[in-house]
């Protein structure tokens, strides 16, 4: 479980976050949509102690995060980031094993490989075990990335726009690796830019506008045509996909 | 990952083997067994059957500069291969960040003042990268962008001051030799002290090796993976550090060996450090022996600086090797 509590993070005398409160239980995979510059991927860098918060306080698993060193919170939380361009020609099986980073004490141990394989495994990507990352294509890639978080054990996973460069396959082959983990027990936080695929597959979604919390609840909750038009200045029709009982959201075209 | 030993030992081999051999070249002629009697003799008692010269030859002349040719290249090699995955630039080499001018103006004003040469170019290329370092530093941190811009803002200042020194000084060709690297004055407290601090830092380099790796991916994803990037920066500056400015001081600025060995190495071992920088810093003791050998040889008795070997010889090779792979220079 994931606990946010009104976290404030300032760029210089910039406030880039002010007053987020968050919360995301087990199992549970928590969706942030808002403008560019709204302050998502700041959340990422704030939660990891990346960069240091203002104040608030970060809570996993009823554990004040704050404090800790790099590497406790690399063993804690796992950061899928946003495009990754590799241009060195590691294997996969290199890649997956720096996941293994926080926990390993100079030499590898044989259990270390073990996890190697079972993150390959559960993410598809073991038959690209020897290939480079330099010939895969951007959903491999991104596989590949989600496979090496997994090899840290985390206890909550961070996903930065983890579909923003992938074609539509490509999207939801993630966003369905993503939910298994969720439905695996994992508590999950992703930056997802297209609302529609934010409204499939998140269980809950926050909405931020201008570093605060516009909105947070049920998908059919947040993404109503006024809060998107105060959040995204723009005027939508949002309608039901029968199919699973998400909302739609569909842009009024501009025509001239 | 599979540690692959072979190509380390036969790199060792290699190593071995041109060490040997070029203690045995050379103007005058000694035979390889009177060499290699007259090296056993110091450890075992062996009846002597060889005069005072062909002794002082190898045992003051060549063993020495052997050692100290094979000391150098290692150290550069394994320098320029640190710089070159800590900046994650093909372009860098253990110069980049200002350490060969800093050096430079030290071996410069050495000879102006009559001061001991490598003590100074030590000295100044040790402060050279200090100021460099705290003149990036924003914050706590140090952007290697701004580090390779401050080291060739610092480094253009410091050359300015050389070549100042140069137009003015008596005797500029001693000056001008130097910068051109070279071996000739190797001698036994040499070895001793480059060996030192060339070993001690080759292996807290190689401690770092795994972290090189994952910052590989970039900073922001080392950090994640809980990787102390500022702290992994700093332990590989000051080690890379150490290490060319202990070579420099002794040989002068050799270039090439730095920039290119580390990329023939990825060539064929790919970009894990573990791997890459023990063949990097066994390749660069063997092109280091092997091109010093070819410099006090090729048109003895007048003797070549080495950096105009290593570059000649080098860059062919180099360009030979990127052509028939035909892949990207990250390899």
């Amino acid at each position: 479980m994931l606990k946010i509590n009104n976290l404030k993070v300032c760029y210089g005398r910039t406030q880039v976050l002010r007053d987020v409160s968050l919360e995301a239980e087990e199992g549970e995979l928590l969706g942030i949509i808002g403008p560019n510059g709204s302050g998502k991927t700041t959340l990422i860098r704030a939660i990891t102690g990346v960069i240091k918060p203002e104040h608030g306080k970060i809570i996993s698993q009823g554990e004040n995060l704050s404090g800790w060193d790099a590497n406790t919170i690399a063993k804690h939380i796992a950061v899928v980031p946003q495009s990754v361009s590799i241009d060195f020609e590691f294997t996969i099986e290199e890649i997956v094993l720096m996941g293994r980073t926080p926990h390993l004490n100079r030499k590898e141990r044989p259990e270390d490989h073990e996890i190697v394989r079972d993150s390959m495994k559960q993410t598809g990507t073991m038959h690209l075990k020897d290939r480079l990352i330099t010939e895969l294509s951007g959903g491999e890639v991104q596989r590949v990335i989600i496979a090496r978080a997994l090899a840290q054990e985390p206890k909550i996973l961070l996903l930065d726009e983890p579909t923003s460069h992938l074609d539509i396959r490509g999207q939801v082959e993630v966003l369905h690796l993503i939910k298994e983990l969720v439905n695996g027990g994992m508590t999950a936080l992703a930056v997802i830019h297209d609302l529609n695929l934010a409204a499939a597959y998140c269980d809950k979604i926050a909405l931020i506008c201008n570093g605060q919390i516009m909105a947070h609840g049920r998908p059919h909750d947040v993404l109503t045509p006024e809060n998107i038009q105060e959040a995204f200045k723009i005027a939508v029709a949002v309608e039901n996909n029968k199919t699973n009982n998400t909302p739609i959201i569909l842009p009024e075209v501009i025509r001239n | 990952m599979k540690l692959k030993i072979a190509p380390l030992l036969l790199l060792t081999l290699i190593l071995i083997t041109v060490l040997v051999a070029s203690i045995t070249i050379g103007t005058a002629h000694i035979s390889f067994l009177t060499a290699a009697k007259i090296m056993l003799a110091q450890i075992f008692s062996i009846e002597e059957n060889w005069s005072m010269a062909q002794e002082t030859i190898i045992l003051s002349i060549r063993l020495p500069r052997v050692l100290l040719a094979a000391l150098v290249g290692a150290a550069l090699a394994t320098a320029g291969c640190a710089m070159q995955g800590l900046l994650k630039n093909p372009m860098a080499d253990p110069y980049i960040i200002g350490m060969s001018s800093g050096a430079a103006l030290g071996a410069a004003l050495s000879f102006t003042l009559h001061l001991p040469t490598p003590l100074l170019s030590f000295i100044t290329a040790t402060i050279a990268i200090f100021v460099v370092y705290h003149i990036s530093k924003v914050g706590g941190r140090v952007p290697v962008a701004t580090l390779l811009l401050s080291g060739i803002a610092v480094g253009s200042f410091l050359a300015a001051l050389t070549s100042l020194i140069i137009y003015v000084a008596k005797s500029p060709h001693q000056i001008i030799f130097w910068l051109m690297g070279g071996l000739w004055t190797s001698d036994w407290p040499k070895v001793k002290i480059a060996s030192l601090m060339i070993f001690a830092g080759i292996i807290l380099l190689y401690r770092y090796s795994w972290n090189l790796n994952v910052m590989l991916l970039g900073e922001e994803q080392a950090q994640y993976l809980g990787v102390n990037t500022e702290r992994v920066k700093r332990g590989v500056l000051v080690s890379s550090s150490l290490i060319t400015a202990a070579a420099v001081s002794v040989s002068g600025i050799i270039g090439f060996v730095g920039l290119i060995i580390p990329h023939i190495m990825r060539i064929f071992t790919g970009p894990d450090h573990r791997i890459l920088f023990p063949t990097s810093t066994l390749a660069g003791a063997i092109f280091l022996v092997v091109t010093d050998t070819i410099s006090r040889t090729i048109l003895a008795p007048i003797e070549l600086p080495v950096g105009i070997i290593t570059a000649s010889f080098g860059a062919p090779f180099f360009i030979y090797l990127l052509r028939k792979r035909g892949k990207s220079i990250h390899a």
